[in-house]
């Protein structure tokens, strides 16, 4: 590490031995999260700082001379001054006022800040605010190999001597500069110098400061335009950067759909097989039916669907890494204009595709009360990841035998999320929330070969953030569902009685002219099964409610399993699962071919049919299913009013179009 | 409702434990008894050299 070396002589200072805890600092886009992971690998932990919805990762380095370091990533930020979330975290963290889960209170024993080598004038503005702060600090200068394609030479010795405190080159990407990982930590001193108080000052001592560390670009040849200036004239340019986007997110999905089936047959059949095991392992009675049919197939129908989850993370974080995502958010700016949206929504939505929680948080950034108040409002339009299982479930019953059209219907109800957002947008902008829309002002990030290391980091994450989800939460509900479903006890019906007595008859005296009695059997016990689920406590709530949702083409268990969902949306695929299985042999066909091919009470009728499984799709991409988002939303806009206004708008644009859709299909012949 | 079977009883506590499990996740804290609340953040004032310092922006 001959650049550490060389920073740490520039500053005249020796390094301090190694701190305990590190803050790693940043703007946006300068590759800090890849450098945490370069740094820690897989020695991280992911949860939120305590009272806020901002993500707080802490990872372990090894290797520095001094003892173990706790590294703290921060949110990336412009500026640790601002009146933003990420601005708030940032600069409690510094000042000691705020810790990560599991960690003590306190200032942190040193800080990393992270420049963008091929940015430095506008990444020093923050470099300059953090050592004003007189904590031992080291600038890590990242993107280095990518500074270097284009000409630049950023000077470590004159960096340091000017920010006085150590300064190291490094790619996180390539690992250049960082070797020993530890010690680039352990090289944090004290700065020699403060920079200036004001925001002024600071900006032109951040432009002195590049001016004198940058050597000169290599000109360009003339009459070409470097490969970043045509490719974003490509990406942004109104047809073609729609046809782009289009096309990226088309391809996205077809791919999460046709690749993801391997895997998730694989864990289907080790949950059918789990289930056998039970039965076979524990003693029978109503344990041994709480496991099997209640954890193992109720968590076994959500777990399926991990592949298809860490797929789509890990395709997303790469065209993120790629700095693609921020092309998209400008060409997507025309687009949410018109609908009274500013381009500073675009992020909040953007995010609420992975949840809406983070969505509505990051609506914070939208400066004018009006545009913010609109952005949440739609932000749980979008299709977030607690919908995937249901979508995949519910297009899987639409086209069953080609994943294209699957993927087709996938995609569509994304879109349909997305339009419905919109059209409330502007619905919102012209009634209740009139006024003008601001402009959009964005840096676009350089582009950059992604990091697999850093998409599967991100994958590993959330991964295990959705097994969690699905171990704790969706265990409990399922557990709470199988109850209802198993009590109280009820005599078998007439006609399942019949039939045994029919079966025993045949075996006591064969006659090779009559029914199979395995055949009578098999039916005696469906029969038996349906009548306990209908007059269980969960049957005689779903039918008193189900009047409701009959016109929607639901019986009293999808009614269940909708109902059920507004704790989580993805508890539906569960419920469906704990309510069927039992009444269908999933040992045999797999807990998903169990649900799909489930019938209602008369016993011929599908659960799912053609007409029901559109209808239910339409709502779950329009309802406002999720209680946090309701109360997340009422903190944010600072009345329950808008919580209420978002349940109720939802609610009634979800029921209305899945009305017209089964109305509209059973009216076309289609059952 | 089989009540003389300690299978019963059995599920029916594992029941009553996912519930309460369900409502913490699912409810705000004001809607929950004191015992079902998450635990706040640690939260410190600022010092610097053991002496509270005022006027840090928020």
């Amino acid at each position: 590490m001959s650049t550490q070396a060389d920073a740490a002589a520039g500053t005249g200072v020796a390094p301090v031995p190694g701190p305990r805890r590190v803050a790693l600092v940043g703007n946006p886009n300068t590759g800090k999260t890849t450098l945490f992971n370069r740094l820690c690998g897989l020695r991280h932990k992911t949860s939120n700082f305590p009272g806020t919805t901002q993500e707080a990762r802490i990872g372990a380095v090894r290797g520095g001379a001094g003892p173990e370091v706790h590294l703290v990533d921060l949110p990336g930020v412009y500026s640790i001054e601002l009146e933003l979330p990420e601005s708030e975290v940032c600069r409690r963290v510094l000042a000691g006022q705020l810790a990560a889960p599991g960690e003590a209170p306190g200032e942190p024993d040193a800080v990393c800040v992270v420049l963008d080598a091929t940015n430095l004038p506008r990444n020093l503005v923050l470099a300059g605010e953090v050592l004003r702060r007189r904590l031992p600090t080291v600038v890590a200068v990242n993107m280095i190999d990518l500074a270097r394609r284009r000409g630049l030479s950023p000077d470590a010795v004159v960096l340091a001597r000017e920010l006085g405190c150590p300064v190291v080159l490094v790619s996180a990407r390539t690992g250049e500069g960082l070797e020993r990982p530890g010690e680039l930590l352990d090289l944090a001193t004290i700065p020699t110098h403060t920079p200036p108080g004001t925001q002024d000052g600071v900006e032109a001592w951040a432009e002195r400061i590049a001016l004198a560390a940058l050597s000169q670009p290599t000109p360009h040849a003339p009459g070409r335009r470097p490969l970043s200036d045509r490719m974003d004239a490509l990406l942004l340019h109104p047809v073609s950067g729609t046809l782009v986007f289009a096309l990226v997110m088309a391809g996205l999905f077809a791919a999460v759909f046709k690749v993801a089936t391997y895997p998730m047959d694989w864990i289907d059949a080790i949950f059918t097989h789990a289930g056998g095991l039970v039965h076979a392992v524990l003693p029978e009675g109503l344990l041994g039916e709480l496991v099997s049919e209640g954890v193992v197939a109720g968590v076994g129908a959500t777990v399926v669907f991990l592949p298809q989850i860490c797929l789509l993370f890990f395709l997303i974080s790469m065209l993120e890494d790629t700095g693609y995502l921020a092309r998209a958010a400008m060409a997507m700016d025309r687009v949410l204009r018109p609908f009274g949206l500013p381009g500073h929504a675009f992020v909040p939505l953007l995010s609420s595709h992975a949840c809406a929680l983070p969505g509505i948080m990051a609506a914070r950034g939208v400066p004018d009360r009006r545009d913010r108040l609109a952005t949440i409002l739609v932000a749980p339009f979008m299709t977030c990841s607690a919908r995937l299982p249901v979508y995949v479930l519910v297009t899987g019953v639409l086209f069953p035998r080609s994943p294209l059209l699957a993927s087709a219907a996938f995609v569509g109800a994304y879109a349909l999320g997305i339009v419905a957002g919109l059209a409330s947008a502007l619905i919102a902008r012209r009634t209740v929330l009139r006024g003008p829309a601001r402009p959009m002002v964005m840096e676009l990030p350089s582009y950059k070969v992604p990091s697999l290391r850093t998409s599967l980091l991100t994958t590993w994450d959330r991964g295990f953030m959705f097994l969690k989800k699905a171990g704790t939460n969706i265990l409990a509900i399922c557990v709470v569902l199988w109850w209802l479903g198993a009590f109280p006890h009820v005599d078998p019906p007439a006609r399942a009685v019949e039939l045994r007595e029919q079966a025993a008859a045949l075996v006591a005296s064969p006659d090779p002219s009559g029914p199979d009695p395995v055949a009578l059997r098999a039916e005696a016990d469906r029969l038996e099964s349906a009548h306990a689920k209908a007059r269980s406590l969960i049957g005689r709530m779903g039918r008193a409610v189900s009047p409701v949702f009959e016109p929607l083409g639901c019986d009293w268990r999808l009614t269940v399993g909708v109902l059920a969902s507004f704790a989580a949306r993805e508890v539906f695929v569960s419920t469906m699962a704990v309510l069927v299985v039992g009444e269908e042999d999933f040992e045999e066909e797999g807990v998903l071919r169990a649900i799909t091919s489930a019938t209602r009470d008369d016993g011929h009728t599908p659960v799912f049919t053609t007409a029901t499984a559109a209808s239910i799709l339409v709502f779950f991409v329009l309802a406002m299913q999720c209680l946090p988002t309701l109360v997340v939303t009422a903190r944010e806009t600072g009345h329950s009013k808008w919580a209420l206004l978002q349940f109720g708008w939802m609610s009634a644009v979800a029921y209305a179009l899945a009305l017209v859709v089964f109305q509209g299909l059973r009216a076309a012949g289609v059952s | 409702m089989p009540m003389g079977d300690w299978q019963f009883w059995l599920v029916t506590a594992i029941a009553v434990l996912a519930a309460a499990l369900v409502a913490r996740a699912a409810l705000p804290p004001r809607f929950l008894p004191r015992f079902l609340r998450r635990r706040k953040g640690t939260r410190a004032p600022l010092t610097v050299g053991g002496k509270p310092v005022g006027g840090e922006r928020r």
